[in-house]
């Protein structure tokens, strides 16, 4: 088996010198490749038309000649298609050139043929992605069409065109939104990010508000070892997130600058809804969108008699400084005149925080207190982060070896028992029946506890 | 489900032009329908206004209408996929609105009827899919376009192949078309121009009103041609299973997999990727275990006949109890080789990674896994092992604790003594989640350490390992014993009443300390502990490290283990002969026999072994003989190979039996890689230091080894580690100045990846936490390389 390490050792190490030298010859642009899921930027913009006499050809693009005579005749047929095919969105990917396009076709007896095809289209590398700027090229073809049909604008080849295409690549590149002025017709474009759908909300998430954990941000890899020289970039960077915040007081709309105060990390969506005094389904629309800009993140409701269970990610605390430094700062937040808490002590609570034991018995056991830091605090600094895992608890109904459970007979039979039984199904864990049925925790546990025939997984 | 095909399409393209040759699913939407859907949403009453360009709704959005492709022509098709020379032999890739379609055009060299001069003709075969499947799903649909390509291309040469079928095809389209004007010719001359259009693809006897028609001319085309039926398999295949066999022309087999469906067989939801897969092969680690998701029986009979003989002889070999090391040593397979074929065998849905089954495995409820009370996992759990029901066995693993412990619970009885079989079931469908214990060295850069807390929390979290496992061995040894081994009287009990833990009752890792024995001691009748101990033997067979008893670091260990075993066995087959329950179980075939003799055999070893000492090899040796066979014995049971009684792999088996020792001696020293290392070179830490701990610390003791080893802590950590009672012993500082140094306890290494690398036994690991738990920390946490082929949200 040393061998094995050995040869894994020198693969390794092959495989890091093979990619440094790679590094070093063709800078950064080895590290894209197709299906790498990034965005690249525009590399060219060129409007393809259709000539009476010559047929495809490129009328005007910028910067010049980026799209080759040889590659245009290779993929003319998506960019100038068959007269049937028009108004959609076609992206074509080849010869290491990623094109997006809207073709259009105008039918008026004016012109030669007594149509007019034409198709403004974005050139990508072939690696990018370019769902996001499909939204743009549209609204940019239906502009130009109108523009057109007015004052043929396209077909007479304006000298406009080329700035205006200029104008568009830069704008585009460097801000993301561009605004065209042209006659009478005013364009506004701007790129937006496309993420994934947002999962959905339910009455008992607690939203946590990402600009407060500080630094790292979660889902960000730890930085390269030698992070010295860049500790004032570094400090930029929180500069620049930082007014994530400030916005959230002033540019957001009327119900989430409703329910901002309520977002603290421990209240759930229930909770946020009555104290706030809002619809329940506007703050689960309003939270949901919030999700979907990465603004908050969803966890779930802390209770002293949860249980976590540490993930791989956990040894990223013990290795990662800048990770320490924010952990030791966010559960310090609200107490910063005491002692201060030492990392070692802190990890040793998040790894006594396993499978089988609650959050309550590791704090008796650790007797964490409010002396030295808010555990709570922690719970949610490791959950936002992903080194712990919270795990949830399902009771399932069953009916296999049906047992009396002697609730018919009994006085003292909970009244809401029956109804919250029929939640025992499984899809459905405690938090959720708890808000679902409108029961406490107390009363459910009891519920729980008095039936046979319920198990309770956790996972 | 973004993973199927949304429909396939053969498009040729030559001198002649280019045509839609043959698509399926062919039956696209009805005329009127999509004439209504066009029109039908617009208000009949609105005044249609022309100019209003941008709220034109004609855009069309989407081209996919009930998971079936639509708006698009068979001609207008054709054009896109007649694609330009320049764009030949090489990946197509076009997205039109929500529809990506990907190809592999290809430019083979064909021979007209008349002169034989070859003239090159294009065909593309294309998927469509929606815009929305991944990356990696685009480029297996490409893969699988190129290797219809090819093999078109190959039999083109072979035997003109392509040329028959097209023939066919394009008969097939002309009568139809002819049928077709004819029917047309007495009307409307107008709708001349877009029947080509739509012809072929279009059920038009409804709108004629004339049943004589044929359906379509796609329709004739699959009844006559091999080709289209060939494709239509393809296309079925990937829609239900993502495994596609198909031989075109009877005679190039084509076997392809999409991995992405593939897993779905067996578990519903599950999507893993190609890239997963890559990744899981590099961080395999020689430990690991393969558990197949299909039985091997069926698994060997589904392979093709020029199948690799490696990967047959380890699917011969396989048993979920082997690590890949032993597997690759079996089936003599270099380790590499067994990497290789365990992703292939996971890319193709045929295997799981997993920790080797043992005794003293950790496992828990998968995060993903689904607990619906009606999803259909429960009463497949109720067929395959009756009496027990799924929900509740899940709630028993819902507290990690090793599996010897959950099965002792009222499941142990009940599932025939074969808890290796329930738990590759769950396993199996993903349900269970092993946990490993990582290390971390957490210096405490703090002087003033709050001792006391910290020491009862600390020692909370070790004992409780040293429990497991010694217990784990002290039950083993001591077997005339029915009862339970107490372990020695927990100090922290007295603690009780300071941690009221609310789930006391539970036996978890954490509290089973303070959880009073006594309440899981009765439940233990002799049958079952047979039971229990044979399970545990077959492990042990296969993890040395796991009972942490037969790793050798001395001659006497071994021995002592030796009698163990074979009062062991003994026992056990008394058991077999007692409760008639178990030899049912196992399935007859003799396998009695075969222990009885073997025992037998073992007598005289036993012997031996007694008369001369010296020989911790030879008792090795011995050991493993023992444990061949059982490891035998349950595999069989495991995976119902004993079923069909002439196998090759049970044949395999009994034959390497018979053969006799000598080549069981290659294999067992080969096996036993770890305690030869052992007896290779005395390890470092068992050199002797001779000089106080403390001293060791801050004086730098003789050999450089120790000084170069030490140097790995800092100066704080050196004096906490000078003030700890158990720096004293040099060899357990020197183990743990070792292991520190290479990088052990950085929470990234589990317990058992350490055992196996540093060549250390789990007891010296145990041990060693315990002595220096101020300064190690320990959670517990999947392996990655395990957890990744798991579905996580």
């Amino acid at each position: 088996m040393t061998t094995r390490a050995e040869t894994q050792r020198e693969h390794d190490h092959g495989v890091h010198t093979k990619y440094t030298t790679l590094m070093s010859s063709k800078i950064m642009e080895t590290r894209y490749y197709e299906g790498c899921d990034r965005e690249g930027p525009i590399r060219c913009i060129f409007l393809g038309e259709f000539h009476p006499v010559a047929g495809p050809k490129i009328s005007c693009q910028f910067p010049e000649d980026y799209v080759s005579k040889e590659l245009f005749d290779a993929i003319s047929a998506y960019i100038i298609p068959k007269p049937q095919m028009q108004k959609c969105t076609m992206t074509i990917n080849a010869l290491g050139h990623k094109i997006v396009g809207y073709p259009i076709r105008i039918d008026n007896s004016r012109y030669e043929r007594n149509m007019y095809l034409f198709n403004l289209c974005f050139v990508c590398d072939s690696w990018s992605k370019t769902v996001q700027y499909e939204p743009v090229v549209k609204k940019l073809g239906e502009h130009l069409t109108i523009m057109e049909e007015e004052t043929g604008f396209v077909s007479s080849c304006s000298t406009k065109l080329p700035t205006l295409l200029a104008h568009l690549l830069h704008d585009l590149n460097t801000f993301r939104k561009a605004t065209l002025v042209e006659g009478e017709t005013v364009m506004h474009l701007k790129v937006l990010e496309v993420r994934k759908d947002p999962v959905a909300v339910h009455d008992h998430d607690v939203p946590v508000l990402v600009a407060s954990v500080g630094l790292p941000r979660p889902g960000r890899p730890p930085p390269p070892p030698a992070r010295a020289p860049e500790q004032s970039q570094e400090h930029l960077d929180v500069d620049d997130d930082e007014p994530v915040e400030v916005d959230m007081d002033a540019d957001w709309d009327l119900t989430t600058r409703q329910l901002l105060p309520y977002i603290n990390g421990y209240n759930h969506i229930s909770k946020i809804a009555s104290d706030a005094n809002v619809e329940k389904t506007l703050v689960k629309s309003c939270i949901q969108n919030l999700v979907y800009y990465n603004v908050v993140m969803l966890i779930p409701v802390l209770m002293f008699n949860n249980m976590y269970r540490a993930t791989p990610k956990l040894s990223r605390l013990f290795s990662d400084l800048e990770m320490q430094k924010s952990c030791l700062s966010f559960i310090t937040n609200d107490c910063d005149t005491k002692e201060k808490p030492n990392i070692a002590r802190v990890a040793g609570v998040l790894c006594a925080l396993q499978q089988g034991s609650t959050l309550r018995a590791v704090c008796e056991r650790h007797a964490v207190s409010a002396a030295q830091f808010d555990v709570r605090r922690l719970v949610v600094f490791a959950l936002i982060h992903g080194l712990v895992k919270c795990l949830r608890r399902f009771p399932v109904y069953v009916r296999n070896p049906s047992r009396p459970n002697g609730f018919s007979a009994r006085a003292d039979a909970l009244p809401a028992a029956g109804g919250v039984r029929r939640l025992f199904t499984g899809l459905h864990s405690v938090d959720e029946i708890c808000c679902l049925a409108r029961v406490d925790m107390v009363t459910l546990d009891r519920i729980i506890d008095e039936d046979p025939n319920v198990a309770v997984i956790w996972r | 489900m973004e993973v199927n095909p949304l429909n396939i399409f053969f498009v040729k393209s030559d001198s002649k032009g280019d045509r839609l040759l043959f698509r399926y699913p062919y039956t696209s939407e009805n005329k009127d329908e999509s004439k209504q859907k066009k029109f039908g949403q617009h208000n009949p009453y609105a005044i249609s206004s022309t100019e209003d360009l941008l709220q034109n709704s004609q855009t069309q959005t989407s081209n996919i209408c009930k998971g079936q492709l639509s708006g698009f022509t068979d001609e207008m098709l054709s054009t896109l996929f007649a694609v330009k020379a320049e764009l030949c032999n090489r990946k197509f890739e076009l997205k039109v609105n929500d529809v990506r379609f990907v190809g592999h055009p290809t430019l083979l060299p064909y021979r007209t009827n008349k002169d034989d001069t070859a003239a090159m003709i294009l065909i593309n075969i294309v998927f469509a899919l929606q815009a929305s499947a991944s990356h990696s799903i685009v480029k297996c649909y490409y893969d699988l376009s190129k290797r219809l390509g090819k093999a078109l291309r190959h039999e083109e040469k072979r035997c003109s192949y392509l040329t028959e079928e097209m023939k066919i095809m394009l008969a097939a389209h002309d009568e139809v078309s002819a049928l077709d004007s004819e029917v047309n010719s007495g009307e409307n001359d107008d709708e001349e121009e877009n029947s080509r259009h739509s012809v072929s693809s279009t059920t038009f006897s409804l709108d004629n009103g004339m049943c004589a028609v044929p359906k379509s001319a796609f329709h004739l085309i699959l009844q006559r041609s091999s080709l289209a039926r060939s494709m239509k398999s393809v296309f079925e295949e990937l829609s239900s299973t993502g495994i596609v066999q198909v031989r075109i022309n009877k005679w190039v087999l084509l076997s392809f997999c999409l991995p992405h469906k593939a897993h779905q067989i067996h578990n519903r939801g599950l999507i893993i990727e190609p890239e997963t897969i890559d990744k899981c092969v590099q961080r395999l680690r020689p430990y690991h275990g393969i558990l197949l998701m299909v039985n091997p029986n069926d698994l060997l009979a589904s392979i093709p006949l020029d199948g690799s003989p490696a990967l047959l002889r380890l699917i011969k070999l396989y048993s979920p109890l082997k690590s890949l090391q032993t597997l690759a040593i079996d089936a003599g397979l270099t380790l590499t080789q067994a990497f290789q074929l365990t992703g292939h065998l996971v890319y193709w849905a045929k295997a799981t990674v997993i920790y080797p089954l043992c005794e003293g495995n950790v496992y828990v409820v998968a995060p993903g896994a689904n607990v619906h009370i009606d999803s259909p996992l429960v009463d497949e759990f109720a067929k395959e092992f009756p009496g027990l029901c799924l929900l509740q066995m899940l709630s028993e693993f819902s507290l990690p604790a090793p599996l010897w412990y959950v099965s002792r619970g009222a499941w142990g009885a009940r599932c025939g003594g074969r808890p290796a079989r329930l738990v590759a079931w769950l396993l199996r469908r993903r349900l269970l989640l092993q946990l490993h214990t990582y290390v971390q060295f957490n210096s405490p850069h703090w002087p003033h350490w709050p001792r006391n807390n910290i020491h009862d929390g600390k020692e909370y979290i070790c004992e409780k390992h040293d429990l497991y496992y010694q217990s784990t061995s002290v039950s083993y040894s001591s077997l005339n014993q029915v009862q339970l081994n107490v372990p020695e009287p927990v100090e922290t009990r007295e603690s009780i009443n300071t941690f009221p833990d609310s789930d006391e009752d539970y036996p978890t890792q954490n509290n089973l300390n303070q959880t009073d024995f006594s309440h899981t001691q009765p439940i233990v009748i002799e049958s079952e502990n047979t039971k229990y101990e044979k399970f545990h033997e077959i492990d042990s067979a296969n993890h040395s490290f796991d009972d942490g008893i037969d790793v050798v670091d001395g001659v006497k260990p071994i021995n002592g283990c030796n009698i163990d075993k074979m009062q062991k066995i003994q026992k056990k087959v008394q058991g077999n002969s007692v409760d008639s329950g178990i030899s049912n179980n196992i399935n007859g075939n003799g396998i009695n026999g075969l222990e009885n003799n073997h025992v037998n055999g073992h007598g005289e070893k036993e012997n031996g072994d007694v008369k001369k000492t010296l020989p911790s090899r030879l008792s090795d040796l011995s050991l493993k003989d023992n444990d061949g066979v059982l490891m035998r014995d349950t595999s069989s049971d495991e995976d119902r190979f004993g079923s069909e009684p002439d196998v090759s792999p049970r044949l395999k088996n009994g034959h390497g039996f018979m053969n006799g020792l000598d080549k069981k001696n290659g294999v067992s020293l080969n096996l036993k890689l770890q305690s030869e290392m052992s007896f290779q070179s005395p390890t470092v830490w068992s050199a002797p230091m001779g000089c106080d701990a403390t001293d060791a610390c801050r004086v730098p003791s003789d050999p450089p080894t120790t000084e170069s080893l030490l140097d790995t802590f800092s100066a704080e950590e050196r004096v906490v580690l000078s003030t700890m009672p158990a720096s004293e012993n040099p060899d357990d500082l020197l183990l743990l100045a070792q292991l520190h140094k290479k990088g052990y306890f950085r929470g990234e290494q589990h317990l058992e990846e350490i055992m196996f690398m540093e060549n250390v036994s789990r007891s010296q690991l145990m041990q060693l936490l315990d002595k220096f738990k101020d300064v190690l920390i320990t959670f517990e946490t999947e392996d990655p390389a395990v957890a990744m082929l798991y579905p996580y949200q």
